[in-house]
């Protein structure tokens, strides 16, 4: 029964106009629920979206974007003219170029450049979107990545995910509409990433964890079973409704349709983390092992999450931070990721849902070509790589993305960007048109302004859609 | 039945006109109101889209490029009428970006236009109106309070009155909640029910006047004003480390308490350090300013984080102050209201002038970042005078230690290399890798020093030249630095700065072959470890066992400098070297790693080129040994301490930031208040004194209005302006002008006095009424802007939590001092750079403390708290969202507090109204909850419930049965709406 019915049902008999307001100017910019489908502002090609956030930086010149001329000059002293303008976060002094060590080959038709540390990923070369030229505006991890995922470096405002939801509502009534999957330590910017900023919090990120409640607050308390906590509901229930009844505000009959949602993802969630149903080759495919935290478990869960219609899962996974030690580091890294996100896309497609989910893997900035091997002090450090906000990259996949399609260039040496320059601002528009929204039309007016997710920019770049 | 098909939640936006419009002039002025906030933007003088002009009259009929937009003849077919009445996300509506037009403000243009479409010239000049002092207007019957007055008049003109008063039960209730935010008892409810049945009016005064003047008052109110403030206990960012503000919060607590003016509440908090003679309170209140967050992340720019922060003050002294968003005029001129981005670094000059809070402890090693701003130190007397006593004995210690003469082998804690031994030379380091990427600074002394966030384990590489004839040994020191936690040697944490060394290895050079091995070299067996000092269980010796746990370390001899030295066993495989790498490993974890180090190699006899035992006389170690026991006792006073605003000694000067960026800096600003407003008093010098008396001068047009507008808020759930941060053309309108300005001349006239201006709301007759709501009035008016209905809304976060303890008896009500942590799920306060801190519970009834001094750690917050709409507090926020989400549900079901609240409130029944019937029990427990008497059916769900739990548990013990039933009964009655909500 939806919400229409309830009203009408629910003895309170709200006149049409007041459930036109309770309806329409509800706390979403959707008109309710469901939807999504068609888009918000203009047909959607995506109806969900998973994010692969690599928390800490990955190398982009170690992994898809080659500088053979950067690795000629491998440790020259970086001529000053290639650093005019340019901040960085730790390096200083003397500045050496920093040639990457990876073999890099091409792949697919699209014959999309990508290096030996992701060998199963180039298998998928053709469906993969490079975008070698996004920029951003901070250049220390926690500020960064409040950039990219609110559009404003501080606190305080909706995550992307947030934006998305308040923007779609949900397709699926036993689950939060926005949920997060972590491996390793949190990131820098902590819960704010997945904040719903002055969004109501309904929109904010759901957190599941991997150990203890998968979300929060979930199970019963220990020693009272399920039919004890059905008893308590029910009569939370019948009290509530007495009490609507009486008094006649909505809000009450608000509160019982929580507590039946509450009782609902009780069941639905444990279902969704439970990997048991899927078949060993699923689990091969992914390398994900049944109890375990990993990127892996996490990749499959976000095809879980995806086929029970979440509207945006999000993926951290941490320490790509690789100020040294780059090329083991990075190595290991790739290791632990390159498998599952193949198998995420294939899998995705096998199914028949690839078209409709957007995958977008990337950062919060990318690294420099100047090894993080000097520091400040003339002292040698063991090879690395300095946060890098001018030029980096970024993939995209599935819902409504040309694959094999590359987008932007960078100069020889890595440092800047001679074509096609993307904003973070634009990526995120560019997102939330494939999901069928108007970045400039998605707005929430808090402290007397209409905030976006966008801030005053943002172009969409149509050369990614297919 | 299934309900509920999505995760949306319901905020209802009122439908009724706020303005009665009854004449053309009033129409034209509130049509131009319409207009110009929602058109001009693109229909204007800077820009007009589709060749449409909106800004007067002829504009307005000559059309735009696609027509008409007015059509007078059939008002209806009007253009601009068709486009503001389509939906949200369609193509054509108007405005194109932003909220459709309220339904209220649709009416009103499709009046202005069938009216003819009437125009007021010199509108366009007009101040707005939260720019104009505020004034009380007349009223016609003087006998009835302004509230009551104004609210029966505005009802009057929709046809509507007020609701009766509310059951004297819920009433109680409702006053209880909205003064000390906590429950009464019902014996409390009882008693004010009985007066008020004879006269409700004074029932009601006597009540407020009573609780008004508990100290929990302060506590309840602290919580808007700490969001405002953006209090919290750690800094924010990545480097979330702690800190220690909490005086500043027991300070906004106490004030409240005082009924501190607020003229005075706010020059305090501002500008307290500026004072005369400042006294200790006053400077504590400068600590609103301190609450800014602080960015300390390795690599963050200091000038950057110093810039960010003088915006958030500057920001946030918009919204408390002026309900304006100056934050608009930090990159350009304000869109809509009359503050210029010059007006806003005239602002930003006044908080321009303060140290910076993170500097780099070593200018070249971005790494090196961290908190130094000023803090005062808060002991009280008693341990002042106790410090000073030890202080000034351990200064006479030293002193005669100084009259001693220096034993001759103590200079390895020396940096002065003249002293040192022919048999002993200090290497100088070529190359040091971490293999964190640990920033790191080699001293003068050839000593390296790390810096930044300290890694959880550690290797250090480090190579030297060395000169190999004659070397024996190597010798290791470890020393102590001022930037190290508890001067170190260990990195970890200033109460153990303790190192774990795994093992200390030495390598020499190999340039045959074997130079593909990941080692640095051949390595050098060593042997006769020796060292000043080893930790019980970690004898230096375990440095050069093949054992890769075992270790050296050295605590508790924390704070000193120590050494160690190994000896080569066979010197021939250094013949012919000309470097040598050593390699230190420390992976205990928790950053037991060495702050400081250098190398020194031993020449000659082994045993002789030690630096030997000390060769002190016993009564210079005994000295030493009182000096340690004299700074053990001093350290073992805590002294807390609180953050304070500081004005540096040099004015700096400020100047424009061009796009606010910080980088980009324009013309030189003097400090200034915005032009638009009144100016400052002559001759004062430009201070944040200054600026702080310009805010609560009773010329201030905005300030009254804005702040019992928030307080109006706390208790009706909306301000009579419904955008509390913005007064400006942006905001809404009053929803009762007169009223709002009559309460605003009044809270300056009484004083500044919250107290008085709460009390005045409380006891009015339109806050007494029922909050019951029937189908027309909520057709009506949804959000209740017309006050036909007494307020109903959830409880703030942390209401819910301490109105629960409150019911259940366990709410202790000790006040002030450190924040408590209570339980919350594992694994939430992760570590990703700065201090590593264990979430342990608060021991015993101190975790059952109220919300407001629940820790707040930025980038972790308590779950349950952000669950139920607080906030991270990373910026200045004046009204809280309130949602009703599925997670409030399992957080009030399952979270291990409510559980624990739930069983105490079955002891809390039984224990109350031990032996009396179960009914008399259920309807005790029913009273606890919500304060009102159940309704027979309300009463009988509750005994049927305990009815069936018994049943469900009868092959139980009957004790256990009864303790499961009981347990369902009081989880349910925590989970009711009305028991989280005031009504």
């Amino acid at each position: 029964m939806d919400r229409r019915a309830f009203f009408q049902n629910s003895g309170l008999g709200l006149g049409a106009a007041a459930l036109g307001t309770l309806l329409n100017e509800s706390t979403g910019a959707m008109a309710f629920c469901k939807g999504g489908a068609s888009g918000l502002h203009h047909a959607a090609s995506a109806k969900s979206i998973v994010y692969l956030h690599m928390i800490g930086a990955p190398s982009q010149l170690d992994l898809f974007d080659p500088k053979p001329e950067l690795v000629r000059r491998d440790n020259e002293v970086c001529p000053p003219s290639l650093l005019e303008g340019r901040r960085f976060a730790f390096i200083g002094g003397e500045l050496r170029l920093s040639g990457s060590t990876q073999k890099f080959k091409q792949h697919g038709q699209s014959g999309h450049s990508i290096s030996n540390l992701m060998p199963n990923l180039a298998k998928v070369a053709d469906e993969l979107c490079l975008v070698h030229s996004l920029h951003t505006e901070e250049i220390n991890h926690a500020p960064a990545q409040l950039f990219l995922h609110t559009g404003f470096g501080r606190g305080g405002r909706p995550s992307i995910g947030s934006w998305v939801t308040y923007g779609l509502g949900s397709e699926n009534s036993d689950l939060p509409a926005y949920v997060v999957l972590q491996s390793g330590p949190a990131g820098g910017a902590g819960a704010s990433m997945m904040s719903s900023g002055f969004l109501p919090s309904v929109h904010q990120g759901v957190s599941f964890r991997s150990s203890g409640d998968s979300v929060l607050y979930l199970s019963n308390p220990e020693g009272h079973s399920n039919g004890s906590r059905r008893r308590v509901l029910d009569a939370v229930r019948s009290l509530n409704e007495a009490h609507l009844e009486d008094v006649g505000d909505p809000e009450i009959a608000t509160r019982i349709n929580q507590y039946e949602l509450a009782y609902r993802m009780q069941s639905s969630v444990p279902e969704l983390m439970d990997l048991g149903g899927e078949s060993s080759d699923t689990m091969e495919l992914y390398g994900a092992k049944p109890g375990k935290s990993s990127f892996a478990n996490n990749c499959l869960l976000a095809r879980r999450l995806v086929e029970r219609g979440v509207r945006f899962v999000e993926l951290y996974d941490s320490d790509w931070d690789h100020h040294n030690n780059l090329d083991d580091r990075l190595a290991s890294k790739c290791k632990d990721i390159d498998q599952s996100t193949t198998a995420l896309i294939l899998d995705l497609k096998q199914r028949g849902l690839l078209e409709s989910t957007l995958v977008v893997w990337g950062s919060e900035f990318g690294r420099t070509p100047l090894a993080q091997g000097v520091d400040g002090n003339g002292n040698k450090t063991s090879g690395g790589r300095d946060h890098h906000k001018d030029a980096f990259t970024v993939w995209l996949a599935g819902g409504g993305i040309r694959g094999g399609h590359s987008y932007g260039r960078t100069d020889e040496f890595g440092f800047g960007i001679t074509e096609d320059p993307v904003h973070v601002h634009d990526l995120n528009a560019t997102v939330l048109h494939l999901l069928g929204i108007d970045h400039e039309r998605l707005t929430y007016k808090y402290q007397g302004r209409e905030f976006r997710l966008t801030d005053v920019s943002g172009k969409v770049h149509k050369a990614w859609f297919a | 039945m299934k309900h509920a098909c999505c995760w949306c939640i319901l905020i209802m936006a009122t439908n009724v006109g706020l303005v009665a419009a009854n004449d053309r002039e009033a129409l034209a002025s509130n049509a131009y109101r319409v207009l110009n906030r929602a058109c001009m933007e693109c229909h204007g003088p800077a820009r007009q889209d589709g060749g449409l002009r909106l800004d007067s009259q002829a504009a307005i009929k000559a059309g735009g490029d696609s027509g008409d937009a007015i059509d007078f003849d059939a008002v209806e077919k009007s253009e601009i009428l068709r486009r503001i009445a389509l939906p949200k996300g369609h193509d054509e509506v108007m405005p194109k970006r932003g909220d459709v037009l309220s339904s209220a403000d649709q009416k009103l243009l499709r009046e202005w236009i069938a009216a003819g479409a009437p125009w007021l010239e010199g509108e366009k000049d007009r101040k707005h109106w939260s720019y104009i002092a505020p004034r009380k207007a007349t009223r016609d019957d003087e006998s009835v309070n302004a509230i009551d007055y104004f609210v029966a008049k505005r009802l009057a003109t929709d046809g509507m009155s007020l609701s009766p008063v509310a059951n004297p039960h819920v009433l109680a209730r409702r006053l209880y909640l909205d003064t000390i935010g906590l429950p009464p008892t019902p014996a409390e409810a009882d008693a004010f029910a009985a007066s008020a049945s004879k006269d409700t009016q004074g029932a009601v005064e006597e009540l407020v006047d009573r609780v008004l003047d508990l100290p929990q008052y302060g506590e309840k109110w602290a919580t808007p004003w700490l969001d405002a403030a953006r209090y919290a206990d750690s800094h924010g960012f990545q480097r979330d480390d702690l800190h220690e503000l909490w005086a500043y919060r027991d300070w906004v607590i106490q004030s409240l308490n005082a009924d501190m003016p607020f003229d005075q509440f706010t020059i305090e908090q501002l500008a307290g350090d500026l004072l005369p003679q400042p006294t200790q309170s006053q400077l504590i209140a400068t600590g609103f300013n301190r609450c800014a967050p602080c960015n300390v992340e390795a690599g963050t720019d200091p000038d950057e984080n110093r810039y960010n922060q003088v915006v958030d003050r500057v920001n946030t002294l918009g919204y408390v102050w002026l309900g304006t968003t100056l934050e608009c005029a930090q990159c350009h001129d304000h869109k809509y209201d009359p503050f210029t981005m010059r007006d806003y670094y005239g602002l930003f000059a006044f908080f321009n002038q303060t140290e910076l809070e993170a500097d780099r402890a070593n200018p070249k090693v971005p790494g090196s970042i961290k908190f130094i701003g000023p803090y005062l130190n808060l002991n009280s007397d008693e341990d002042e005078t106790k410090i000073n006593q030890l202080n000034s004995r351990i200064e006479e210690l030293k002193n005669e230690l100084k009259t001693r003469p220096k034993s001759s082998d103590d200079t390895f804690t020396t940096v002065n290399t003249d002293k040192l031994p022919e048999n002993r030379r200090i290497l100088k380091p070529l190359e040091f890798v971490s293999s964190e990427g640990a920033s790191h600074e080699t001293l003068e002394d050839s000593s390296i020093l790390l810096a930044g966030d300290p890694p959880e384990t550690d290797t250090y590489t480090v190579t030297f030249a060395i000169e190999p004839t004659g070397i024996v040994g190597l010798l290791l020191e470890t020393l102590t630095d001022p930037s190290l936690p508890g001067m170190g040697p260990g990195r970890g944490d200033a109460k153990r700065p303790n190192f774990v060394l795994n093992s200390f290895e030495a390598f020499c050079d190999s340039s045959d072959a074997g130079t593909q091995s990941a080692e640095p070299g051949v390595s050098l067996a060593l042997t006769d470890a020796r060292a000043d000092f080893s930790q019980k269980s970690f004898d230096v010796a375990n440095a050069i066992d093949q054992d890769p746990r075992s270790a050296w370390a050295i605590s508790p001899q924390f704070g000193q400098p120590h050494w160690a030295a190994f000896r080569f066993e066979d010197t021939e495989q250094l013949l012919g070297t000309k470097s040598l790498t050593i390699r230190l490993t420390q992976n205990l974890g928790g950053a037991r790693t060495i702050g400081r180090f250098r190398v020194s190699a031993l020449y000659g006899s082994y045993a002789k080129s030690l630096p030997g035992k000390s060769t002190e006389s016993p009564e210079v170690i005994d000295i030493k040994k009182q000096i340690a026991a004299l700074e053990k006792q001093r350290s073992a006073i805590s002294i807390p301490k609180t953050l304070v605003m500081r004005e540096k000694s040099e004015p700096r000067a400020t100047t424009m930031f061009m796009r606010g960026d910080f980088r980009a800096v324009g013309d030189t600003v003097a400090p200034s208040t915005p032009a638009s407003l009144h100016p400052m008093r002559d001759g004062d010098s430009p201070n944040r004194l200054t600026l702080a008396k310009w805010l609560v001068s009773p010329e201030n047009p905005l300030v009254g209005r804005v702040v019992v507008n928030r307080i109006w808020g706390e208790v009706f759930g909306n301000g009579l302006v419904s955008t509390p941060e913005d007064f400006g053309l942006k905001g809404e309108l009053p929803s009762h002008p007169e009223l709002l300005d009559a309460l605003a001349v009044g809270f300056v006239e009484q004083g500044w006095s919250q107290k008085k201006l709460l009390r005045a709301i409380l006891t009015s007759r339109t806050y007494r009424q029922s909050s019951k709501v029937t189908r027309d009035a909520y057709a009506v008016d949804p959000m209740n802007r017309l006050l036909a209905r007494g307020p109903r809304f959830r409880l703030a976060a942390e209401g819910v939590r301490d109105n629960a303890l409150a019911i259940a008896g366990s709410l202790y009500i000790k006040q002030f001092g450190p924040p408590i942590k209570p339980p919350q799920p594992d694994g939430l306060w992760t570590k990703v750079g700065g201090e590593k801190y264990d979430y342990s519970v608060s021991p015993g009834t101190e975790s059952l403390r109220r919300g407001v001094y629940v820790v707040l750690k930025r980038m972790s917050p308590y779950p349950s708290f952000i669950n139920f709409d607080a906030t991270p507090r990373l910026a200045c926020r004046v009204k809280r969202n309130r949602s009703n989400t599925p997670l409030q549900a399992l957080n009030l079901l399952n979270d291990p507090v409510y559980v624990d609240a739930a069983k105490r409130f079955v002891s809390r029944v039984k224990m109350d109204r031990k032996g009396e019937s179960l009914t008399s029990q259920l309807e005790y427990a029913f009273r606890l909850a919500v304060a009102r008497k159940p309704s027979a059916k309300e009463l009988d769900s509750l005994f049927n419930l305990f009815q069936e739990e018994l049943r469900a548990h009868d092959s139980t013990l009957p004790s256990a049965a009864e303790e499961a039933a009981w347990f369902a009964v009081t989880s349910t009655l925590l989970n009711l709406d009305e028991t989280i909500t005031k009504e």
